[in-house]
């Protein structure tokens, strides 16, 4: 029956799928209302949304999909046959966190009727990390395709099984990165990181001196996300991607994006960061169509004027409250770390917990 | 004129932390009244140390004499332990008994002891001081003499500091740092704190060193207590981030208190107001956060919800000192109304103050545990026996939610070998290449800039 929906959905996306523009829009809506109506929201369904609107709406839904019920039944089958060290009240929930760490990056040995077979974990993909040559390298479709991802795709299946098995995820931010925050009994909130698979403490993020103080205590990093901010970030995603998709649009598209992101997600960064850029792309075109000198045109015209006030003081709001540019050779050492101070960062007890009998 | 010369070098000898006990007629120097009493009047010691040491004829030879006044010491303060023990066991005893007729649900209260009357008046002066900015070299004095029982003492208190304080600013004077600015006030404060400075008249003033010995208070609370600190020239962090405020206040300078776990440093504005400076006072070095950071305790929940690396605010602060004055309280009496309240009050200037939340936990488990004593409810029978009393299961749940509440806003607890090693990392930084390069940069901001 659920195939036979969808089947029913791939066929009523393919009739669509010769308009970029229109799948962009109905992404859109669909993502701002799950932000308007808590009863619609659907992470994966999120994901789904902004990839496809991207591929043309060629994405192979029913495969996407295959896949993540195959990932779920292979951890729901692991978590009943395994036990863990940990004995706290909360144990089950912690086995599920604790199991879907194992598929993700794991390698596990497995039986069927056909005989024995591996489970290869996913790696870390050192290619193109921030999409710049390719933008579907972040997806999640690319992930499963491929069993190679990166900060955006991993933590984002990580949360997309987390949401099929039942069991709570948080996605949280650092610079240029996302990782997975949880909860337990024992230690309260503690950090899992997919690209090396491994539960760094908050030292790592904050002492490595890449993340400034404010930052922090603004929330724009480290923060347990709500499933609420995590659909305004695939709001976002979508934006970045509609301006890769058409990279002369005259920046109504993204700002809507953005203004409906931060509707929900105030403080979310990159939202923040999209925005004034676009502000910005808008104001430079509307010069440029004019004719004239950017500088002398801001001073003149009072609306410009403004334009770029609101602009400016945008840039400083985020400045001042700790945002840092970090240089992409910056971020692979920053992410080397970890293992090259694994003394220092590495949180002992959760990975010691997590292991099994 | 010469009565003031006595006093200045009588003020720099309490600093320099030379032989204090030479000058027992200067109040602040004297050995405060015997703070470790878990005063219970009931007996009174037959012992004390004062006639046992005395009684000893000086004829035998130095060390056999010595090794004997040490053997019949060493009794003697057993002796006195045990005897404290049998009272406070005899107390308990009695208190019990009267809460028994009472009702289960209070603590036993020290309310009658000795010296628990210098609690409340701390408590009702420290409350005084919540509508107009107060001095922090007062609250400390209030907080520190509840625990001494002492009546007077903070005129010398006071004039200590103030001598100190025109120490200070005599040398800002002597350095060419420029007086108006906050960065060279709080770099000649640490460096009073840190270097070894000359007088007016030669003495030298050495700086103030770390106390190794006791550093939770755990032997003697006092030991946390800037008195102390003044007494002997050493401190730890709890002390010496206080007298440096009382200091920072005396030449009006802007520092503010900030805690990390089980710690505390201080943290300054520069000039422009766009930087945060650290000084930490333990190992007398200028940190970084990361370097705070790398103790690895520090959740970012716990920096979201300011209970660490938040420099305090006047009103902040004063929840602290309702904090150490709970916590005094505790270790001298234990945990009554009176601890509740100040805990109480102490959270309503600071609702993450982090001192006083695991103090109040603390309370409460100790609640729980008495409780569950007057009703007999143990481990086996919980189950069947808790749902009995829902006064007392009320109670149960209140001590969960509380530290659920302290998981919640991000603290973990810090063990304390962890803390110390931490400590020696930062002790290691002294003079390392950052730290030079630090001070330098301070040394830079501190001349005020020649006019154009």
């Amino acid at each position: 029956m659920r195939k036979i929906i969808l089947i029913l959905l791939l066929v009523g996306i393919t009739v669509t799928a010769q308009d970029r523009e229109t799948l962009y829009k109905e992404a859109l809506v669909s993502l701002s209302e799950m932000l308007t109506d808590t009863t619609k929201i659907n992470f994966k369904k999120a994901v789904l949304l902004v990839e496809n609107a991207y591929l043309h709406g060629i994405l192979d839904t029913l495969a996407f999909n295959d896949e993540i019920d195959r990932l779920t039944k292979f951890t729901e089958t692991i978590y009943k046959n395994r036990s863990l060290l940990y004995k706290e009240r909360d144990s089950l929930t912690v086995k599920k966190q604790a199991v879907l760490f194992s598929v993700l990056k794991d390698t596990i040995p497995y039986y069927n009727e056909t005989g024995k077979y591996k489970h290869i974990p996913f790696t870390y993909d050192f290619e193109d990390i921030w999409g710049r040559k390719n933008w579907e390298n972040m997806f999640v479709s690319k992930l499963l395709q491929t069993r190679k991802g990166n900060c955006h795709s991993l933590p984002y299946l990580y949360k997309i099984l987390a949401q099929e098995l039942g069991a709570n995820a948080y996605l949280a931010l650092a610079p240029n990165h996302v990782y997975i925050k949880n909860q337990n009994k024992k230690d309260g909130w503690y950090n899992t990181e997919l690209t090396s698979g491994q539960f760094p403490n908050d030292a790592w993020l904050m002492a490595s001196g890449y993340i400034h103080l404010d930052a922090v205590v603004n929330k724009l990093y480290m923060e347990a996300l709500s499933d609420i901010q995590s659909v305004a970030m695939c709001l976002i995603d979508l934006a970045e991607g509609y301006n890769r998709a058409f990279p002369a649009n005259d920046g109504s598209f993204p700002l809507l994006a953005c203004e409906m992101a931060l509707k929900a997600y105030p403080h979310y960064i990159n939202g923040r960061i999209l925005r004034a850029e676009t502000l910005k792309r808008i104001l430079e075109q509307k010069i440029q169509q004019e004719g004239g000198e950017f500088n002398t045109k801001v001073r003149e015209n009072e609306e410009y004027k403004e334009a770029f006030l609101f602009m400016q003081n945008e840039y400083a709001t985020i400045h001042h409250a700790g945002y840092r540019r970090m240089p992409e050779k910056m971020y692979l050492k920053w992410l080397s770390s970890l293992k090259a101070e694994e003394e220092k960062y590495i949180n002992k007890e959760i990975t010691n917990r997590n292991k099994s009998n | 004129m010469k009565l003031a010369g006595l006093h200045i070098i009588l003020k720099y000898i309490i600093l320099l932390g030379i032989m204090p006990m030479v000058f027992a007629q200067y109040p602040v120097v004297n050995t405060p009244s015997t703070p470790k009493t878990h005063s219970m009047q009931v007996v009174t010691p037959t012992f004390n140390r004062g006639t046992a040491s005395q009684g000893f004829p000086a004829s035998k030879s130095y060390s056999t004499q010595q090794q004997q006044n040490q053997k019949l010491i060493d009794e003697v303060e057993q002796h006195q332990k045990e005897q404290e023990e049998r009272q406070k066991r005899a107390q308990t005893l009695i208190n019990e008994a009267v809460s028994h007729f009472s009702t289960p649900y209070i603590l036993p209260s020290y309310s009658n002891e000795k010296g628990t009357d210098r609690y409340r008046k701390a408590y009702t002066a420290l409350g005084a001081m919540e509508k107009k900015p107060f001095s922090v070299k007062e609250a400390v004095f209030t907080v520190e003499n509840a625990f001494y029982e002492k009546e007077t003492g903070y005129d010398e208190f006071n004039k200590v500091i103030q001598q100190t304080g025109d120490f200070i600013k005599e040398k800002m004077q002597e350095f060419g740092y420029d007086t108006n600015s906050n960065v060279a006030k709080n770099l000649m404060l640490f460096q009073f704190f840190s270097d070894t400075l000359k007088t007016k008249n030669e003495l030298t003033h050495l700086p103030l060193a770390y106390d190794f010995d006791d550093i939770w208070g755990k032997k003697d609370w006092s030991n946390m207590f800037v008195t102390k600190l003044l007494e002997s020239g050493k401190g730890q962090c709890h002390s010496l981030p206080l007298l440096y405020l009382m200091l920072a206040e005396e030449i009006d300078a802007t520092a503010h208190l900030s805690r990390s776990p089980n710690h505390t440093y201080i943290k300054f504005p520069d000039d422009n107001g766009m930087k945060w400076h650290n000084v930490e006072l333990t190992s007398q070095i200028l940190t970084t956060n990361a370097l705070i950071l790398q103790n690895g305790y520090i959740k970012a929940e716990a920096i979201q919800n300011k209970l660490y690396m938040h420099p305090l605010s006047q009103q902040e602060l004063l929840s602290q000192m309702y904090a150490d004055l709970a916590m005094g309280y505790q270790k001298k009496f234990g945990h009554d109304r009176f601890t509740k309240e100040a805990l109480q009050k102490a959270l309503e200037l600071d609702t993450n103050n982090i001192t006083a939340l695991l103090t109040q936990a603390n309370y409460y488990t100790e609640m729980v545990v008495h409780v569950f004593t007057q009703l007999g409810i143990t481990q086996e029978n919980i189950q069947q026996e808790l749902p009995k009393h829902s006064k007392a299961l009320a109670l149960f749940q209140k001590m969960v939610h509380q530290h659920k509440t302290i998981d919640a806003i991000g603290y973990k607890k810090m063990p304390d070998a962890i803390y110390q090693k931490w400590l020696a990392t930062m002790q290691k930084q002294k003079d390392n290449q950052q730290q030079k390069a630090m001070k330098e940069q301070l040394h830079k901001l501190t001349k005020s800039l020649p006019k154009l």
